[in-house]
Order: structure tokens, then sequence, then C-alpha cells
């Protein structure tokens, strides 16, 4: 089998001697050289997953060479390898089995010898040795076994010599135990393999549950205990002597609580000759601690995958942390270490104040200056300086900026070298010239009531709202132009967000989002000097405004838009030229809850906003990357992006408990920071089903992956030469997981993806395959009809809560000159019922009718254009025609459920080919012809009992020499081909993805089986 | 989600709710026992790993029914948690791999020629999420079980214990085979079809001939250092998969509406008891009052605290 992708947990990761990273992936190992930043997968695997690597460097070898055990399960193999800067060459020495899991591997002084601990606590002490004539061999020279013999969860060995050797495990009761393997006086060395038998050192109780890691640091005497408890406790050691484990106390220091989920690993740094800590785990954080468990830094890394492993590079600084996505991902932390953020963040002393006042609103005009309107209604300005030296800002004295009239400020915005004071009724426009000269440009009353937006738009032109809703777009610097636009009349109809598009000569549209939530499309009529509202989105990012519309792209019939808002997600919205309307095609979710700004540093696209009491600047491809605490986003605050030494900064201004303060943040250390490696976007948790748009058009020439899991999400990603997947768009539709995916192809470049998942979710969407734009078309909840008739009726209807389990798609022409289409989209869902959904040619749902089946149904196939073939947990197989009408046949093809089923139809033939995979680890086959309308007679029919050693979670029909074939897979994660005409079943591979969910096979012959992660492999 | 959701996802939870059992798991066993009978005429039963004690709770109503000598039932309940009190069942706080409760199971019963007629585990580790280490610890729980039912367990006597299928099933099937004449895998109908749970009813208790039993683990200490096999298809041990009763054609991957007959009432309920003390217990307790988003929360511990 030759595999062309693996992505699946990986649990163990090594720096290497020379600097490379090496980690496990599933069985396999993958190499990354960082001065190159290139990846590759190692010839040598294991069978099962890779569980840890240990690593040594061989001193008197003639070349950089060292030597690796890895090992998985109770799978164990000993590599050697020669480096240099660029190259690694890999050969395997030994390779063998244990009769136990492998909890621990260690080197000793001789890289010839190394011991193996089990998962119940027996030391297994090697001799490699290499014999030309024989085969080179490992040979166990001693073994130890503890009397403790709980299964360890983790383990830690310490120690370089026999003597030396203290282990350290931890179990599921949360206890830590501490036992020597080899005393001094009872080894003896002449017998060719020792065994002796060690009682338990030390037992100490430490985590309410599972340990999950420990590590032990020899100088500071430290110990550190990861456990599913969430916390790390830091212990210290108390020994007579460095040698001496006799007498030994443990103390508990303190306990850390920074993680919300379990903490899986936890290793002892350090820097600057301080011990520290660095914990990871299953909430895709990572945080670095100090010896008394006081938190330093926690950021989230993985991106919500869950987080492994990790090592930390003490020559770069750097963490490599690797997760359930097998992607290895790197961040420096040396600044954080070096607690330099600290430094950067400045308190602004504002001078000549009169007694109790302060600034109240504070922005940047420029790099180094600052302007800022004091709660006494004074506009000010000071310039900064930076000294590089004491990394400070250097705040110059405040001068005062006349305004003709003072009066109470409600809004002050500032873009360019303008500046915008609003307040009742009246505006204030000042520019900023040289040598700190401002001129008054405007000062009058331009509105009826308070102020309340001011929105520089693009060239010289602006747009101005009152709370009475009365709304200006005006234009030139002396305003000369006055342009009135209609706000619709509501409580709050005041703008929040405002974006202008001119298209030359031909349309010019306002886009504005008002307080209510409601965004509203204006054209803009020059000679009458008047908007019209064309079109309205009600509450695009729920009850409140947008804060920000961005524009992605103009196109020659669509204007791209991009807005954001307080609601934790992205909007892509689209305005049709042609008719003037704007629809929101996606919704896509960030971790970002109020989002304010979108700045293109460096040709990324970086969200500025709030998280709680935090600023934070987020990337799709950076994930957070900063993270201030300012005291949340209901203040007056404001950024500039600056360059100093060909190095650009982040600027923060904001007010906090009436104090100006500045934060400067280097930036090209958030593009470097996590070193770019080359990272796949695949589901953090379970993908459940997976579909292929084979390469069918010249447009479209590479295969398309259309995957949706247990993350609620629908991927679609490209499969790329080198079998390197690449995301192109990602569907966030859903509420909760997605099971059910079905692809209609409804022309050359586009297809429609109708998805169905948990909380009686379907949805559909239309991608279109040249530029992966999607339109999300429809969420529809079943039983949505009749909950609503109930609403109005008073009525409680305890409803069912379903799930969709499986659907499937037929299109129909509803009129005769098949101009007109329409869909019957079937459900089989978790409460029993098969239900059909008529969808329309706008792809409403007209109807909704239900046919209860009894059972929990599990899979629906329709074939031949008028049959639905549906199967449960009671492992029948029943056949419906379009009306949802039962025909008299039923087919008994498993003794529980149907787990997988595939069908295949020969229209010619009228042949109907039906494979499952069941519960009961059997594979059953049946061919069915048609006779006539509704019956049907088994041609032939076959079950494989135990074709596979636990449930067939995957089946998949295709075609080989002899014809038609089969291949299954299951939860033993093997692979076999089912030879229809003998029946026959023959093994295929193994694979490391575990609780596969299916698999398919493409025209190119590859197999994509997934589950937790997926492989691609290619078929002989 | 609210309150009821749960219940409308999972018709055993509610029905172990209203009925009054622990956990919905007692469903399990009441279908595993509608197939294979192997509840019938037992006395003397143990429940291996018991809390929180819906399988004991199982046994101390199906041993007790329809019999006038209650003196003669004998159930006992092991768990190294201790758990609310059961009528009629004896509780063991000890460790399933010592020799000590071993001796004390078979003290209670009477001795060597009282021992047990039917041994039950429905132990579970905490799952990890990596399904080989998951499966493995499982492997080790039944074999642990199996260890100590040798022991109990008289000759002719049952088993049934938890396993989770993956892909070194075939290797427990063959142990266990060593010690019982029928091997079976039950899914009852109350395990979720998507779960990889599956339950070994191993019938007819035959100690091979010359087998002393051990508190010993065959994985334990006998540690072998084997040259890598190569890469042939494992013999596939058929064991006959059974299916359990549909004894209330419920089922477990169904959703149901909360009113199962028309103008029945549904009322909610709690649980009948809340998980013991959960890892998580402490710092659900210290969130309750603070957020750990951007921070964390220390605790200093005293000299010597443990």
């Amino acid at each position: 089998m030759e595999t062309e992708l693996t992505i699946t947990d990986s649990i163990a990761i090594k720096i290497l001697q020379g600097g490379a990273i090496l980690s496990g992936v599933g069985n396999e190992l993958h190499l990354h050289l960082p001065n190159t930043s290139k990846g590759r997968v190692l010839a040598q695997k294991l069978r099962a997953k890779v569980h840890g690597i240990a690593d040594v460097l061989l001193k008197n070898a003639p070349s950089n060479e060292g030597r690796i055990i890895v090992h998985g399960e109770k799978e164990c193999m000993l590599m050697q390898y020669v480096y240099d800067e660029y190259e690694y060459t890999f050969r395997q020495l030994s390779h063998f089995r244990l009769t136990d899991w492998i909890s621990y591997a260690h080197f000793l002084q001789n890289p010839n010898e190394f011991v193996l601990l089990t998962a119940h606590s027996v030391v297994l002490r090697f001799l490699y040795e290499e014999n030309t004539q024989q085969k080179n061999s490992c040979k166990v020279t001693a073994k130890s076994s503890s009397n403790e013999k709980s299964t360890l969860y983790c383990s830690h060995i310490r120690g370089r010599t026999n003597e030396d050797l203290i282990i350290f495990g931890g179990n599921a009761f949360g206890e830590l135990l501490i036992w020597k393997p080899f005393i001094a006086d009872t080894i003896s060395r002449k017998i060719d393999c020792i065994e002796i038998q060690v009682e338990l050192k030390h037992r100490q109780p430490a985590h309410n549950g599972v340990i999950f890691s420990i590590d032990f640091d020899d100088k500071s005497n430290l110990l550190t205990t990861t456990s599913d408890d969430r916390s790390i406790r830091f212990w210290k050691l108390e020994r007579t002597s460095n040698d001496s484990w006799d007498e030994l106390k443990i103390n508990a220091i303190a306990s850390g609580y920074g993680h919300v989920a379990r903490v899986f690993q936890g290793k002892i740094i350090h820097f600057d000759r301080k011990p520290m800590a660095v914990t990871v785990g299953e909430d895709s954080h990572f945080c670095i601690w100090n010896s008394k468990a006081e938190l330093l830094f926690k950021q989230r890394i993985q991106f919500g995958a869950v987080i492994w492993n990790f090592e930390y590079d003490k020559y770069t600084h750097t963490l490599y942390t690797v997760g359930s996505t097998g992607n290895l991902l790197a961040y420096n932390v040396e600044d954080v270490l070096r607690m330099k953020s600290k430094i950067f963040s400045t308190t602004i002393i504002v001078t000549d104040l009169e007694p109790n006042e302060y600034v109240a609103k504070a922005k940047f005009l420029k790099s180094n200056m600052l302007v800022g309107i004091t709660n006494r209604n004074r506009l000010m300005y000071a310039l900064l300086q930076y000294n590089k030296v004491n990394y400070i800002h250097e705040c110059g004295p405040w001068h005062i900026i006349d305004m003709h009239k003072k009066y109470k400020c409600t809004v002050f915005e500032v873009q360019d070298n303008y500046i915008a004071i609003c307040g009742y009724k009246r505006l204030t426009l000042i520019k900023y010239c040289q040598k700190n000269e401002f001129d008054i440009l405007f000062d009058a009353d331009i509105l009826d009531g308070v102020i309340r937006s001011f929105h520089f738009l693009n060239n010289n032109s602006f747009l101005i709202s009152d709370e009475s809703g009365k709304c200006l777009l005006l234009e030139g610097e002396n305003i000369a132009i006055r342009i009135a636009v209609p706000l619709p009349y509501c409580k709050e109809p005041w703008t929040t967000t405002a974006l202008r598009v001119k298209i030359k000569q031909l349309k010019d549209y306002l886009l504005v989002s008002n307080r209510m939530g409601n965004t509203i499309l204006f054209k803009i009529d020059y000679g009458s000097a008047k908007g019209t509202c064309v079109d309205t989105i009600r509450h695009l990012h729920g009850s409140l405004g947008a804060t920000m519309f961005y524009l992605k792209e103009v196109q020659k019939d669509y204007i791209f838009i991009q807005s954001a808002g307080h609601d934790g997600s992205l909007r892509m919205l689209s305005i049709r030229i042609e008719s003037d309307t704007i629809v929101s095609h996606q919704r896509t979710f960030i971790p970002v809850a109020w989002v304010e700004k979108l700045a293109v540093i460096e040709n990324n696209e970086f969200l500025l906003g709030f998280n709680d009491n935090h600023f934070v600047i987020w990337a799709h491809d950076y994930d957070i990357s900063v993270q201030i605490p300012c005291g949340g986003g209901h203040r007056s605050w404001h950024y500039d992006i600056t360059s100093e030494d060909s190095r650009k900064f982040l600027q923060l201004l904001f007010i906090k408990n009436k104090v100006l303060r500045l934060h400067k943040h280097k930036l090209c250390n958030i593009l470097s920071k996590s070193i770019k490696m080359l990272r796949n976007q695949w589901h953090t948790r379970a993908c459940n089903i997976l579909n292929i748009i084979e390469p069918h058009h010249i447009e479209v020439p590479f295969s398309i992956v259309v995957s949706a899991g247990d993350d609620n999400m629908v991927k679609i990603s490209k499969l790329m030469s080198g079998g390197r997947l690449e995301q192109c768009a990602e569907l966030h539709s859903h509420i909760s997981n997605v099971r059910a995916l079905k692809i209609l192809q409804i022309q050359q470049d586009a297809v429609l993806i109708f998805t169905g998942g948990g909380r009686a979710q379907l949805c559909i969407a239309l991608l279109e395959l040249k530029d992966f734009r999607v339109h999300e078309l429809t969420s529809y909840t079943l039983n949505k009809n009749e909950q609503s008739e109930d609403e109005k009726t008073q009525t409680y209807r305890p409803d069912p809560e379903t799930r969709i389990m499986s659907c499937d798609v037929v299109k129909v022409n509803t009129n005769n000159s098949g101009n007109k289409v329409e869909y019957f989209v079937f459900l089989c869902c978790s409460d029993g019922y098969l239900r059909k959904l008529h969808v329309s040619e706008s792809f409403k749902v007209i109807s909704e009718i239900a046919f209860y089946c009894g059972c929990c149904l599990l899979q629906v196939r329709t074939f031949a254009n008028s049959y639905i073939l549906v199967a449960g947990t009671n492992g029948k197989i029943c056949i419906f025609n379009l009306s949802l009408v039962e025909l008299p046949f039923e087919l008994p093809h498993h003794a529980s459920g149907v787990n997988a089923l595939d069908i295949y139809y020969e229209p010619n033939t009228y042949m109907l080919h039906i494979l499952t995979g069941g519960d009961d680890q059997s594979v059953s086959y049946t061919s069915l012809e048609i006779q006539n309308e509704n019956t049907f007679e088994i041609k032939k029919k076959f079950c494989i009992e135990n074709a596979h050693s636990a449930q067939v979670t995957a089946v998949q029909l295709t075609f080989d020499n002899e014809g038609l074939c089969a291949y299954t897979s299951g939860l033993d994660q093997v692979v076999n081909k089912i030879h229809l005409r003998i029946p026959a079943t023959e093994l295929v591979c193994c694979t490391p993805i575990s609780d596969i969910k299916g698999l398919r096979i493409d025209n190119f012959k590859r197999c994509f089986i997934y589950g937790c992660g997926i492989q691609i492999f290619k078929l002989k | 989600m609210g309150k009821t959701s749960k219940d409308k996802r999972d018709i055993y939870y509610r029905l172990a709710k209203e009925e009054g059992w622990r956990a919905r798991s007692a469903f399990k066993l009441l279908q595993i026992d509608e197939k294979f009978h192997i509840l019938k005429d037992v006395t003397r039963a143990v429940d291996l790993c018991a809390a929180p004690g819906s399988w004991t709770q199982v046994l101390s109503k199906r041993l007790y029914e329809n019999r006038t000598d209650n003196e003669e039932v004998k159930i006992i309940a092991v768990d190294l948690q201790a758990m609310a009190p059961l009528p009629g069942v004896t509780q063991i706080q000890g460790d399933i791999t010592k020799l000590s409760t071993a001796q004390a199971i078979i003290d209670h019963f009477g001795g060597e020629s009282q021992k047990a007629q039917l041994v039950i585990c429905d132990g579970a580790p905490d799952v990890t999420g990596l399904h080989d280490i998951d499966e493995y610890i499982q492997s080790q729980l039944l074999l642990a079980a199996l260890s100590i039912t040798t022991h109990v367990l008289m000759t002719g006597g049952n088993f049934v214990a938890k396993i989770f299928r993956g892909k070194d099933t075939n290797l427990l099937y063959s142990q266990l085979r060593i010690f019982f004449e029928k091997v079976s895998i039950a899914k009852p109908a109350s395990s979720r079809n998507s779960s990889i749970e599956a339950f070994v009813v191993c019938q007819n208790y035959r100690c091979p001939d010359g087998y002393i039993p051990q508190m010993i683990n065959p994985m334990v200490d006998n540690v072998q250092v084997i040259v890598d096999e190569t890469n042939s298809n494992v013999n596939h041990k058929l064991i006959p998969f059974v299916v359990c009763g549909d004894m209330r054609g419920f089922d477990s991957d169904m959703s149901y509406s909360l009113n199962l007959e028309e103008n029945s009432e549904y009322t909610y309920k709690e649980v009948v008891q809340k998980p013991i003390s959960p890892a998580y217990k402490e710092i659900l307790e210290k969130l309750k009052n603070c957020s750990i988003k951007h921070s964390a929360i220390t605790v200093k511990h005293e000299d010597g605290e443990k």
C-alpha cells in the first residue's frame, strides 16, 4: 500500500541531535528540518501508533550520528541516523515486540544499552549488539519488576546508569509511584539475564484523577505531575544525598489550574537558570508556569485540536506542539520568558490638566502623535518619543488645540490627518497641517439632535447621523455636498459602520448598519442629492449593529463585502449590481467575540477586537496572536501600525480607569512567532462523512474532498499532488455535529451540498468550484412548520430532538419542458422516521412528510430515480417508493445495526447490488433484480460472518479487473477486499485511523479512509 | 441545551431515572439476561467494579425475586470507591487485583465449596480519547476481572464483562476461551450502536486441567521478547455474535418524544445517583467564583501536605 496522506493523532515528538524535529503521526514518523521548513515521512514505520521517542547522541561516531527508540503499544524500533544541517538519513537497527504495553523508553550512558518500562512496572534492560554474520540483535540483559502492578498511564525515567535509574509512574487513582529497579548489590553480571523483584519506594497520593504526565528535574529536585483534575502540581523532593533514594520526602509546593480540560503533558524547562514548567492539554492551550505554579503565559495554539505532547527547544526558545490533527506547530516563547511584554506597556501622563480633568477619548493622529479630548471638552495633542534603550515611550507635553466653541463631545473620530468631533447638532472637522498646526475646516450645527456617529468613507466623504435618525452623506473638506440618507425609523436609528462602493459611472452604493442590527443598502443619486434604500438584511450580526464592512472584491456582476459584529462571526455579503440587491452568503465563526477592525499587515488579514476584557488580534493562519488585558471593548481605544528599523509594531492606545495607556507589540513577532509550517486544516474532531468530487472539467482539474464532522464543520478541500489536502472553504452553518452529506452536481462548475446532523438541522449550500465561493442557501429544522403553528396556539408539543443520520436527494423536473427543477430530500432520522422534504427551485422547503420505521435509522440511498432504500439498528433493509410508501419487501442483512451501506445500480440490467457492514462484525451482500414495478427478486445473497474483528463501519463497491468488488473496514482498523463472486475476504492493509466512520474509493483507485483523522492510499 | 434535552436523546437515561436505576447500564444487564438467562437460579453473585451500583441493583432485584429463602441469596459488590448501600448486598471496598479481596469473597460465600455462580463486571476506565490506550486499559481491566474470577467462580459458573472492540480483540477472545466453554459477544439494545462497547458473556467455567488459579495477569510477569511477526492476517477467532433480545423494543440510538404514550404526562426526574467525585470536581468548585479564560488559579500547599 502506498500512502499519500496520513492525518491522525500525533502523540510523540522529539527534537533530534542537530535540531530536526521528529514527530509520530499515527504509525508514521514525520521529520521536519526547521532551517528549510521542509517535512518528509520516513520509510520506517511502526504497525501501532507511535507513542514515544527517545534520542541519544553517538559521541564516538565518525560523523554526526544519533540513535532513537520509537515505540507504540507493545512494539519497539531501534534506529540510527546520520545528520548534517539539511539532511538526515535513518536506518533501522532492530524491530521487536513485547507482550505488554511500553510506557517509556530510555537510553543509558552506553548508547548500546537502553531500558523499556512496561505499563505494569517491569523494567527491561536491553543490549544492542551488531553482528556481521547474524542479524543485529537486542538482547534482554536484566529484568526488574516492581511489586506495584496497577496500570501506568504515564511514567518518567531518571538516571543514565543501572544504579542511578529511578522510575516514576502515575496511575488512574492519581497515585505517584516511585521505585528503583536495580539496587547495586542485587546486580550480578555473570548471568545472561538477571531477574529481580523490587519493592515500591514511595507511593504518593497526588491527584484526584488519572495522572497523565510526570517530569523530574535533577538539578532543582523539582517534580511536576499533570492530571485529569485539570491541574499541574509542583513537588519538591527531599533526599539525604543526591544518590540516595532511600529516605525520600515529597512535599507538594503548589498546584496551578490554568486549563479548562485535561492536562495531557507537563515538562520542566530552564530559562535563565530558573526552572519553569510548560503544560498542554485537551483545551488546545499551552500554559507556562513558574515553579510556584503561578501562570506566566497562556495561549491557544492548535486551533481547537487536542494537544497531546510538546517539546521545548532551549536554543531557539521555541515550543513545538503536536495534537489530534497531526499538526506540528511552533511558537516562540522567548519574549514571554524574558517577560518583555511587560516593558512594552506604558502609562501616558497627561500634563496641564485641571483638577478632576481626565482624557475621555484618545486616538493616534500619527504614529508619534496622540490627540485626546478631555471630560472638560478640551482638545489636546502630544508627541511620543520612543526610548530604545529602556523600551519605553516618552510622551512630551500636551498642547491645547484651539476650538471656537467648547461643547460636550459625543463622537471623536480620527483618520489620516482629520479629526472629527461631534456633539449636540454640531460637527467640528479639523485638519492637521505640518509643524503642529491645526486648521478648522468646518465648525457648525449640521443635524437636529445629539450626533451619535461619524464615519470616514473614502475620498473625502463622510457619513454622519444623529439620535433621531437623520443621516447625511458629506463630501469635500468644507462639507459642500450634503446628501440625505433616509435611515429607517426605529428606537436607535443611528449608524454603527458604513462603506461606500462606487463603480465608475455605473453605481454608487452606500452600505450602512444601524444600531438595531439591520444592514441597509442605499443607492446614491448624485443629481437629486438623495439616497434611496434598495435592500435590507435584518439582524446580520444579531441585534447589535455591524462594526465593520470590508470591501473584498469587485467583480463584473458582484461586489463582495466582509462584515463583522459583536456575535463572534464574519459574514460574506454580495451586492448583485444588476438588481441592486444584497445577500449574506456565508457565515464563519471566529474566536473573537467583538470584532472592531480589519487590518492588512504584510498581505495578511488580521482582525482586531475584544474577547471579554482582552484586546486581541486574530488571523486565520495564526490564530490569536496578541492578547492584551485592557478591560474590555466599551472604551475609547485606537491602534496604529508603525515601522521601526524595518520591524513592524502595533501600538494600542486605550483608557482604563481614566488613565491613558499605551501598549506596544512587536508585529514581526506575530508573523514569525508561529513559525510557518505547512498546517493541515483538517477537522479537529472525528470526521463522520466524506465525499469526493472527481476532476471532470478543465477548470477543476483536481479532486475535491467535501467532509463533515463532529466539530460541526463542513470542509471543502483540494487534493493537491503529493497528497496534500488544501482547504478551500469551510461551512459553519451547523449548530451540532454533521453526519449526513450528499453532493449534487447542478452545473459543470457548481454543486449543491446537502448536509444533515444533530438538532434536526438540514443545510443546503451551493459551492462554485472555480473560486470555491459558498452560498448558504437554507438551514432548515425538521418539524419547524408544525412548531410554529403550535407557537401561535400556545400549546406545548413535546417534540423529538432528532439527529439526521443519513440523507439522499433526487432531482425532479416538475414541468414537462424540464426547465423547472425541484428536489426531494430523503432523510433518515434517529427518532425512527424516514422523512421526505420537498425543496423548491429557490431552496425553500415546501413540504415535509414522515414515515415511522420503528428503529433508529442509519442509512438511506435512492436508486433508479424511483426507490429509496433504508436500513437501521434492527439490521433490516426496507424499500420505499418516492411517495414514501413502503414496498412489501424486507431484507434481513444483520443481527443488529447496519453501520455502513453502499449500493450500485445497473440501469441496463435493472440489477441492484447492496453491500452492508454491521455492528455484528459481518459483511452482507445481496443483488436484486427489479422485475416490474415494485417487485424485486433476490439473485444472490451472502453474509461473511466475522469479516472483521469489530464493528464494520465502512463499505464501498467498486470495480476491479474481474468486475464488481468491494472494500470494507471497521473499528479493527483493517481494510479488507471482498470478492463478490467467490465470495471471499482478502486482507488489504491495516490503518492507523481509529474509530473509522467510512471509506471512499475514487476513480484513481485511491482509498480515502476517515474517522479520527484521514488516510489516503493507493490501492493495487 | 435544556434540562430535558438528554431525556429526549437518550431513552435509557430517562427510563433509568424513572425506574430508579442508578445508571442506564442496568438495562444492559437486564437485556443480556433476557437472552442468556444468566441470572436464573443464581443465589451467589459478585459484581466487580460495582460503583455506582446499577448492576448490583439488578442483582439485588432479580436474585431476591419470587424467593422465600432469602437467606440463601448472597450478593457481593466490590469496588475501590464506596457506594451508597443497597438492600441485601454486601459491599467490599477493595482492589480486584488483590488476593485478599478474592479470599474475602470466598469467605463470605462460605468457603471453597460455595463459590460464586456468577461474576459480572461493568467497569470501564476513564477514556483518554486515544482508542489504542483505551482499548488496552479496558482489556487489562477485563483480564484483572478474569483473574479474580478464576478464584471465586465455581465450575460451571458464568462471567459477564464489558469489552471495547478494536483491533486487538481477537487476543482477548482466545484468552477467555481457555477458561470457558462458550464465549459470546453481546451488544444489548441499550448499548449505543455508535459506542465501541460490547459485552463478553462467558458460560460454563471450566478451569483447564492442572491450572491452579493465581493472582497473576498473563500480561505482566511473562514478558518475552518476540521478534516481530510478519504482516500475515491474524487468525480470526470466530465468536458467535448474538444480539440480545429486544426486551422493550427501545433503541438506545433513537431519540424519543418525551411522552411515550399519548396523554401520559412527562415529568423531569433528577438522576438517581449523581457521579461520585469526578476528577474535575475541585476545579468546577473553584470556577464558580472566577474565570480562568485568561488567567489561572494557584493553590499553595503547606509543607508536607498531600
